[in-house]
């Protein structure tokens, strides 16, 4: 007579709530939620640790954004959004390249705001922003150093952005006129 | 079957391997070579006055002789190095100034012309001191030339994000 196949021990709850009911189909759910968010916190929305102080007090040193990277993908950017502007190519495989490398992160960006758009003419006098000569309000802005910025049109694929933080000197805050092509998204706020 | 196919599968991957380890393509080439210049313009905390002399003579294969390098930073404006020599001087000077930072060319991309002795990269230099958060970057546009075998930087320059 055969024998009785020997019923399978239950396994242990902890094991269950790691494993689930089949290991299989558990590690494929794993590598498919993986690849999801690898996908979409690289193409879709992207986290950002703000480094400086150019564009305090609106986003402080040390603080995490996100970068919504479908933002502009209806419409072109406006004013006084907040943009990640890329450095380097922001190639996804470049990126995945030097994780593996061991550089870690190797995506890095500008925050900076719109302040003038394509074809429009931007200068700065006595720290104030004019836009086709006309003021800009920007309640935004705390403290303003003495900036001044010679009046220029900007060319069609190009827009002028700037930092919050007008209480430092010029020379050590980056602004200026940006190609539209290195917009990569819009900072959430 | 399954287990045979999986089996062909790793060989037929591990050959690929070693494809590519013992016979890299140019790009490979290039990349290893940026990879290597990265290396050896870090400077360690305790630089050795031999190891200051080793990596000088590294840096020294890396550019063809009539290199020219054009830095335009923030704050510290334009310079223009006209040769390798200028170009070694400065890096001298600079490891006498300057310890414990590593130096890394990331986002990498190289662009061969169709006879592969050119070469143009685009990439991005992270400058950092091990164990700080902080970092600065800085985008540069490089241009190479294949000399005895050897792919050597005959102009670089930076690249501004901020027109002025």
């Amino acid at each position: 007579m055969p024998d009785k196949p020997t019923p399978e021990k239950p396994r242990p709850l902890w094991l269950r709530l790691i494993i689930g009911r089949n290991l299989k189909r558990t590690l494929i759910r794993a590598a498919l939620l993986g690849v999801l968010a690898l996908a979409f916190f690289n193409y879709f929305l992207v986290p950002a640790r703000v480094s400086g102080p150019s564009m305090e007090p609106t986003c402080h040193d040390g603080s995490i954004k996100f970068v919504n990277r479908l933002a502009y993908w209806r419409r072109p950017p406006q004013r006084f959004d907040i943009v990640a502007l890329r450095l380097g190519s922001w190639n996804l495989w470049r990126a995945l390249e030097d994780l593996v490398a061991g550089h870690g992160n190797s995506r890095a960006a500008y925050l900076k705001r719109i302040i003038a758009l394509p074809g429009e003419t931007v200068a700065i006098v006595h720290g104030h922003v004019l836009v086709n000569g006309i003021a800009l309000d920007e309640p935004y802005v705390i403290n303003r150093f003495v900036w001044e910025e010679s009046e220029r049109k900007l060319p069609a694929d190009q827009y002028f952005l700037i930092g919050d933080n007008r209480g430092m000197p010029q020379e050590l805050h980056e602004h200026g006129p940006v190609d539209a092509d290195r917009i990569v998204g819009k900072m959430l706020r | 079957m399954l287990r045979r196919i999986v089996i062909l599968l790793a060989v037929a991957g591990l050959l690929l391997l070693a494809w590519w380890h013992f016979f890299p393509n140019e790009e490979d080439r290039i990349r290893k070579r940026l990879a290597s210049l990265a290396a050896t313009v870090s400077v360690p905390e305790k630089p050795s006055p031999a190891g200051t002399l080793l990596a000088l003579d590294r840096l020294k294969g890396c550019f063809t002789s009539d290199v020219v390098v054009e830095v335009d930073v923030p704050i510290e404006g334009r310079h223009t190095f006209n040769d390798r020599d200028e170009l070694i001087q400065a890096a001298a000077a600079a490891r006498n100034n300057a310890r414990n930072f590593k130096i890394e060319f990331l986002d990498v991309n190289v662009k061969l012309d169709a006879a592969k002795e050119n070469a143009t990269a685009e990439l991005m230099a992270r400058v950092n001191r091990p164990g700080d958060r902080d970092f600065y970057v800085q985008e540069f546009k490089l241009k190479l030339r294949k000399q005895d075998k050897d792919w050597r930087i005959s102009h670089a320059e930076t690249v501004r994000v901020f027109k002025q």
